[in-house]
């Protein structure tokens, strides 16, 4: 699922998704679904490269319910972001969501979580030594 | 309640039942997501590999416990090797994994009846813990 260039703004302003400096900050939507993460991987890939993004914040705050293929596409995200230099922090998974992510033998070593925007800011801020 | 499961939107309405139900039960919150997360990856199943089923979901009681039981069924391809489908894996990515390893761990019991050719029928059950 490839989104035309021109729409870029547009989909940003649809997904809420803003940036501050060189930081794009993502609010999951709640009923998030295979189609929609691919959307916003899509959404912000496509940003990491337009405008040289640094910094993601993903906040997954609001999802209750998060199957092992969503997971996935999350998780595909925040590597494809680093291998174009971005680094992604996810911002507070729910309990029942990190339960089930352990009970579903997701990798999760090898992504980052903070559980508050300014931690995941902070924690975002000292890996950048190159800035 | 029985849901047809045929399009990937139908998993969105069995995610949304199952949390309802499960939290009219009287399971906390955590362990709502945990059940709607397994009926989320049997859900997933029955569209990827038998395209169509249906996901059933009640309320149980055995003594003074109260439960939840879950029955996935599907008329697809069924499943060749068991043992296999229920080693543990990774399942991030491009999952080849069916997760049932994992629904088994998120509930109490799981049972599975399958036959190459003819369907696969998975009843699982939780109980709220006293």
């Amino acid at each position: 699922m490839r989104l035309p260039e021109s729409n870029n703004q547009e989909n940003l302003n649809a997904l809420g998704i803003y940036e501050m400096g060189n930081c794009l900050i993502i609010p999951a939507p709640q009923d998030i679904n295979p189609n929609s993460a691919l959307i916003i991987q899509q959404t912000i890939l496509s940003e990491v490269e337009r405008k040289s993004i640094k910094k993601i914040l993903y906040d997954v705050s609001v999802i209750s319910v998060l199957d092992s293929k969503t997971y996935g596409i999350l998780w595909g995200t925040a590597q494809m972001a680093a291998m174009m230099g971005a680094r992604t922090v996810f911002i507070s998974f729910q309990p029942g969501v990190a339960s089930a992510l352990v009970d579903l033998d997701s990798d999760i070593d090898s992504i980052q979580t903070a559980s508050t925007l300014e931690e995941g800011l902070e924690i975002i801020k000292m890996g950048s030594v190159n800035e | 309640m029985i849901i047809k499961i045929e399009q990937p939107s139908d998993n969105a309405h069995a995610v949304i039942s199952v949390k309802k139900l499960s939290a009219e039960i009287g399971f906390d919150s955590v362990q709502q997501s945990l059940i709607a997360t397994a009926v989320s990856e049997l859900s997933t199943n029955i569209i990827r590999y038998a395209e169509k089923g249906s996901i059933q979901i009640r309320h149980i009681q055995s003594g003074l416990k109260d439960g939840i039981q879950i029955v996935a069924e599907d008329e697809g391809p069924g499943i060749k090797n068991i043992t296999r489908a229920l080693t543990s894996q990774y399942s991030t990515g491009n999952s080849l994994g069916l997760g049932l390893s994992s629904v088994k761990r998120i509930m109490d019991e799981f049972e599975i009846e399958t036959e190459p050719g003819s369907g696969t029928r998975i009843s699982v059950r939780k109980w709220i813990q006293t």
